[in-house]
């Protein structure tokens, strides 16, 4: 075994990640379970066999890291108090609930005593990463097994089969930022039994304002006939790094949605990896980056059609300002035996300045010959045609463009089923607008 | 000076084990044609890239360029980006020379080798009265090195210079060395770096200002003489106000090791000038087992670098094992247009990873992208294109439209676009679909007494037409008969 | 010997039983017309007439000229003078309908041991059939039924048939979604088709169309078998009382 090295000046962030986990081992081993401290290792070997992804690595063409080498990180503790205050703006509702702060179950905030029967909404470490085995079978995650071998434990949401919960179940992820650099690494596993359907809300608070690296892992298993939407946001702060791992394993009939809006934040990197099993499976995934400044956000999916019969839908929005950056590459993959596949994918970016920039790849990868797989990618900029046509109705100039934008951006805010979430979002982006109409 | 030893004798050919698979073959143009060849031994080094300049009577500026390319490339590895699967080459085994025995100065068809003639009459290509009527001049390749050139004088009246590239480098230092390794620098990538240390021949054309090109121009090659990789080096300039379309077709004998071919085309059009250079490359795609073929891993590019310049890209690529080629436009002079039109069809074990890049760099620039693949058999079709807009490219305009057909459960169709936009003026689209022949659109054509054979041709040539209409007319024609030779035997 | 005969015709799609036993004969020269309510079959007789490999034939036999139809795919059919008017017309997006006809009409042409048509004769003989069905020549350089109107689709169809010269033409539902001025052209070029060498099979769900197309049969097909057979008048019945009224009193 390699030595750790724990010192600051560690040469890379692979080194630093690796001592992290050689600093935490003996504490996670404390509290393990049978196998737990072998999954552990292996998922930190092959984390190491990766590494943080370098320059000339393909898939990471777009997001440099190299930053990451720079930031002294050091876990982010076990003991921070968070007011019940701090975290209730971002609740949506009554529904059961699950907190986790800087990777830790937190019961004072955390409220799963409402649970409907058949529905189980606890914090421990998941026996397998089955779902992120399957969902890597073609491209690696390295950041998602960082998350599977250091996550202290996981926010698990279970659902019986055929029960459907009403309520949607909140997950939220509090990383507290301090005067040092802090990595964290939240997970949340839901798994809905044959016939069930849960709709999960997925937040991500960043609390104060220094720099975070979290590394997190989100799995979706939904089983015959199941039902799951899930939704995420994230609030960050400016030098937040955020590598995001969204898997999803989906049986016979299921329907998955899920859609990831991001607003602020340093750097994001969101990888969609839905792997379509059984046959009549449709997913749906959706995603919007509003930007300024220099935020960066890198939507990257892998869609992957295993099975006959299945359905994808894949819409991603960016609007661009400031010197901001948004990315986006996604795939379509139909193995041979996915005929009668129905695949959409489309990719919209708008530019609102001059020195905001747009990468798009959208890609299909066919194995099938009785598919239907459609892509479409666009960049440009406003209509100005349709910004005269609202002035010429009397509206000045800032909010015929905002209205625009807001009506660019709504056709994925709008496809956010938990209302709460949707209103936070849109008075997140778009604020209050002067005269009150239009943010609909 | 050392000097790599020519072998008195060509590389073996095993004529007899060739002839019995030509007879065994249903490539209709694999045959190998007998005639002496002279060729330096396998492999690569600084001796060899003397020996080639030297058999070529090169000024020094040419050596020293190809020199510089060479070890540059000794530095340099395969790419493995692609989506291609092929077994190692091994650059050592390669036969990096090999012309025909050439008779100096020749001035007249009869001066060629008759078996020369004879192959071009195999292939079909009318060099002679036909071709002439048709008001085509074709300077025909055969391996290595130029052995015909027609209607120059019709040509020379007009200004244009239309040669080999041996002789350009001997007659028009000036133009070559201002230009050559001006769109694709010698250290561009692996294989346009391997073509800069060893190119063997190509054309070369320069349009003089003002000028429109009377006739189409037109090249063919052929690869001939076992292990010998071709590298042709074509260079092709429009100055001011010129306008010149550039035919290029291909074919290639039959045989059982696999070849590699790396060319590299350079296109230049200044101010108001137009260039469009159509390819139908048809090289020998390998039999079902995937065995023999070309690998063609090319190099094409072309700046329209000046005001209004336009450069245009057709192609209808149905041949070769592999294919490695995206003809591109860096669009430098303001209002510049590129223009990329695409078929490719891959049949048996084909595999090609091809499509184009449109670099956009002056303002008001505009590029299309109609890219149309067909898969069939255990073809694998790749489209990978690059459309970039740069920061000063204010009110660029591309539109990508790129569209996949499936014959057959056992092939692939895999479209990878890239878009990078650094100006907000820009509106960059791109659209691609796949799909399938109906069976709703075969019974329909069934029923008004069509066979099904035919109508999947019909159903084929249909989805390419876009692509076709650009190209002239008697290429299109040619286009058509090898999509259905191509598909012969993969609908049933 | 009749042109077709139709004899205890069964026709499954997917497993479900569409046809139940038709017994149709048509003669050289006449006209008939099959009427009925949705979902009773008629497009599915149209489709198997011609040969549709969806629609499985489970028993019985068509026979055409004395021949066995079924056994021939449905390019054999079409080059023994066998033509369907498709309901809905498919489009080829890329093929110009010119370039389409003169294959078409030269594929026929070559399995009835013809001379394929040069250039100048089928131009001549397109010329005439468009004045036949008043064909828009623009219609003819552009894609095969891509971007038509549906009454152009239907009038293409039309004039395809002029072109073919078939001996049966089955008419599927030629008549929906026409405007009495493209249902009287289509009629028109349909009447100018008709003589002692060619017969029609005219399926439709509504009497309009036969006032223009006067048939010299009509037969009313009911959930997969014909229920009444009659004369002209039988159309106008049915017009009057609807398919509810119509008794079995014929039935075969």
């Amino acid at each position: 075994m390699t030595t750790a090295t724990t010192s600051p000046s560690a040469a890379t962030a692979t080194d630093r990640f690796a001592a992290l986990y050689e600093g935490a081992r003996a504490a996670l081993a404390g509290s393990a379970r049978d196998g737990e401290m072998a999954r552990r290792d292996a998922a930190m070997a092959r984390f190491r066999e990766m590494g943080v992804p370098r320059r000339g690595d393909e898939e990471w063409k777009y997001t440099n890291l190299a930053g990451l080498d720079a930031l002294p990180f050091e876990l982010a503790g076990a003991a921070r108090v968070v007011a019940p205050e701090a975290v209730e703006p971002a609740l949506v509702g009554a529904g059961p609930r699950i907190v986790l702060v800087n990777g830790r179950f937190d019961e004072r905030l955390s409220d799963a005593t409402e649970a409907p029967a058949g529905v189980t909404v606890e914090a421990h470490v998941p026996a397998d990463a089955s779902v992120l085995d399957r969902c890597t079978d073609l491209a690696p995650l390295p950041f998602a097994r960082l998350c599977e071998a250091l996550a202290p434990t996981a926010a698990v949401v279970r659902v019986a089969p055929g029960v459907e919960a009403a309520e949607p179940i909140q997950a939220v992820f509090i990383t507290t930022a301090g005067d040092a650099p802090v990595a964290a690494f939240p997970r949340l596993r839901v798994e809905a039994g044959a016939g069930a359907s849960v709709t999960v809300v997925e937040t991500h608070l960043v609390m104060g304002a220094g720099a975070t690296v979290a590394a997190s892992l989100t799995e979706i298993d939904a089983a015959d006939g199941a039902r799951v939407v899930h939704e995420c946001t994230a609030d960050l702060n400016e030098s937040s790094w955020r590598l995001a791992a969204i898997v999803i394993r989906q049986a016979r009939s299921s329907r998955v949605e899920s859609a990831a809006v991001a607003t602020g934040g340093g750097v994001t990197r969101h990888d969609f990896r839905a792997s379509l099993d059984g046959p009549g499976a449709d997913c749906a995934l959706r995603g919007l980056a509003m930007l300024s400044r220099d935020e960066h956000v890198d939507n990257h999916l892998l869609v992957r059609h295993a099975a006959p019969e299945c359905t994808s839908r894949e819409f991603f929005k960016n609007v661009l300002d400031g010197s901001s950056r948004g990315v986006f590459c996604g795939r379509i993959h139909v193995d041979q035996d996915a005929q009668k596949t129905d695949g959409v994918q489309t990719n919209a970016t708008i530019l609102l300045s001059d020195d905001a920039e747009a990468q798009s790849r959208p890609q299909l990868e066919i194995y099938a010959d009785d598919v239907k797989c459609t892509h479409g990618a666009t960049v440009g900029q406003l209509d100005e045609g349709a910004v005269f046509y609202l002035r010429s109705r009397g509206l000045p100039e800032a909010r015929a463009r905002a209205l625009l934008i807001d009506g660019f951006a709504g056709e994925i805010l709008d496809a956010y089923t938990v209302a709460a979430v949707r209103d936070r979002l849109k008075s997140a982006l778009f604020g209050p607008i002067p005269g009150g109409a239009g943010a609909a | 000076m050392t000097q790599a030893q020519a072998t008195p004798d060509p590389a073996p050919t095993g004529d007899d084990a060739l002839l019995e698979s030509w007879a065994q073959s249903e490539y209709k143009y694999g045959f190998v044609t007998d005639i002496e060849s002279e060729s330096a031994p396998p492999g690569l080094n600084e001796d060899i890239v003397r020996f080639i300049s030297e058999k070529k009577g090169e000024p020094d500026w040419m050596l020293q360029w190809r020199l510089k390319a060479l070890r540059h490339w000794l530095t340099m590895t395969e790419p493995t980006w692609p989506k291609v699967d092929y077994p190692p080459i091994n650059y050592q085994d390669i036969v990096y020379y090999s012309a025909p025995k050439q008779k100096p100065a020749l001035g007249s068809l009869d001066e060629v080798d008759p078996k020369l003639l004879e192959t071009y009459e195999k292939l079909g290509i009318p060099l002679e009265e036909q071709k002439m009527l048709a008001g085509v001049a074709v300077d025909a390749v055969f391996d290595s090195v130029s052995v015909a050139t027609t209607f120059k004088e019709t040509l020379r009246e007009a200004g244009v210079i239309f040669c080999s590239m041996s002789e350009a480098i001997r007659e028009h230092p000036e133009l070559v060395r201002a230009y050559l390794g001006s769109v694709v620098p010698y250290s561009d990538n692996f294989f346009a770096t391997l073509n800069s240390a060893v190119f063997s021949d190509g054309s070369f054309v320069y349009v003089p200002k003002g000028v429109a090109c009377p006739m189409e121009l037109s090249t063919y090659f052929r690869i001939n003489a076992m292990n010998t990789g071709q590298f042709e080096r074509t260079l092709i300039i429009a100055d001011e106000g010129a306008s010149v379309s550039y035919l290029e077709g291909c074919t290639a004998p039959m045989r059982d090791e696999n070849q590699l071919h790396a060319a590299v085309v350079e296109l230049v059009a200044l101010d108001d000038a137009a260039i469009k250079y159509s390819t139908v490359q048809n090289w020998y795609p390998g039999d079902e087992r995937g065995v023999g073929g070309i690998y063609n891993f090319v190099t094409k590019r072309g700046k329209a670098a000046g005001r209004r310049s336009r450069i245009a890209w057709t192609q209808v690529e149905t041949g070769s094992a592999i294919t490695w080629k995206y003809p591109s436009c860096v669009l430098l002079g303001d209002e510049s247009v590129g223009e990329f039109y695409s078929v490719a069809l891959t049949n048996r074990r084909q595999q090609a990873d091809t499509g184009t890049k449109m670099i956009h760099i002056g303002k008001n620039t505009r590029s299309t992208i109609i890219s149309k693949g067909i898969s069939a058999g255990r073809g694998q079709n790749t489209y990978r294109g690059l459309v970039k807009v740069n920061k000063g490219a204010e009110h660029a305009r591309n539109f990508t439209q790129c569209d996949s057909m499936l014959l057959g459960d056992r092939c692939g169709a895999h479209t990878f676009p890239y878009i990078e936009v650094k100006n907000r003026t820009a509106r960059v689209e791109h659209e691609a679909t796949t799909s399938r022949i109906g069976e709703d659109q075969l019974f329909y054509c069934n029923q008004r007494g069509l066979r099904t054979e035919d109508a999947v041709s019909m159903i084929v040539n249909g989805f390419c037409k876009e692509v076709f209409r650009e190209l002239p007319m008697e290429f299109a024609v040619e286009a058509q008969k090898l999509l259905d030779v191509s598909l012969e035997g993969s609908v049933g | 010997m009749p042109l077709l005969e139709i004899a205890n015709l069964h026709v499954s799609v997917e497993g479900h039983e569409i046809l139940k036993g038709v017994d149709l004969t048509i003669d050289t020269g006449e006209v008939h017309s099959i009427m009925g309510p949705n979902g009773s079959g008629k497009s599915t007789l149209a489709q198997v007439i011609a040969g549709h490999e969806a629609y499985e034939v489970t028993e019985g036999s068509i026979r055409f000229k004395g021949r066995d139809l079924l056994g021939m795919g449905p390019d054999e059919r079409a080059g023994e003078g066998v033509f369907l008017a498709f309901q809905y017309p498919v489009e080829i997006p890329g093929v110009s309908t010119n370039y389409f006809l003169r294959s078409a009409v030269n594929a026929v042409r070559e399995y009835r041991g013809q001379d394929p048509l040069d250039a100048g004769s089928f131009m001549r003989l397109v010329k005439e059939k468009a004045a036949l069905v008043d064909m828009n020549a623009k219609l003819l350089s552009r894609a095969v039924n891509e971007g038509f109107s549906g009454g152009e689709k239907k009038r293409n169809e039309i004039f395809q048939m002029a072109m073919l010269e078939p001996t049966l033409a089955v008419l599927d539902e030629t008549d929906s979604g026409l405007d009495i001025d493209a249902l009287r052209i289509v009629a028109d070029g349909v009447n100018a088709l008709r003589g002692a060498d060619r017969a029609f099979l005219v399926i439709t769900h509504y009497q309009r169309l036969l006032n223009y197309i006067v048939p010299d049969h009509v037969h009313v097909l009911m959930d997969g078998r014909i229920v009444r057979s009659g004369g002209k008048d039988l159309a106008l019945e049915l017009e009057e009382s609807g398919y509810g009224a119509v008794e079995p009193a014929a039935a075969g």
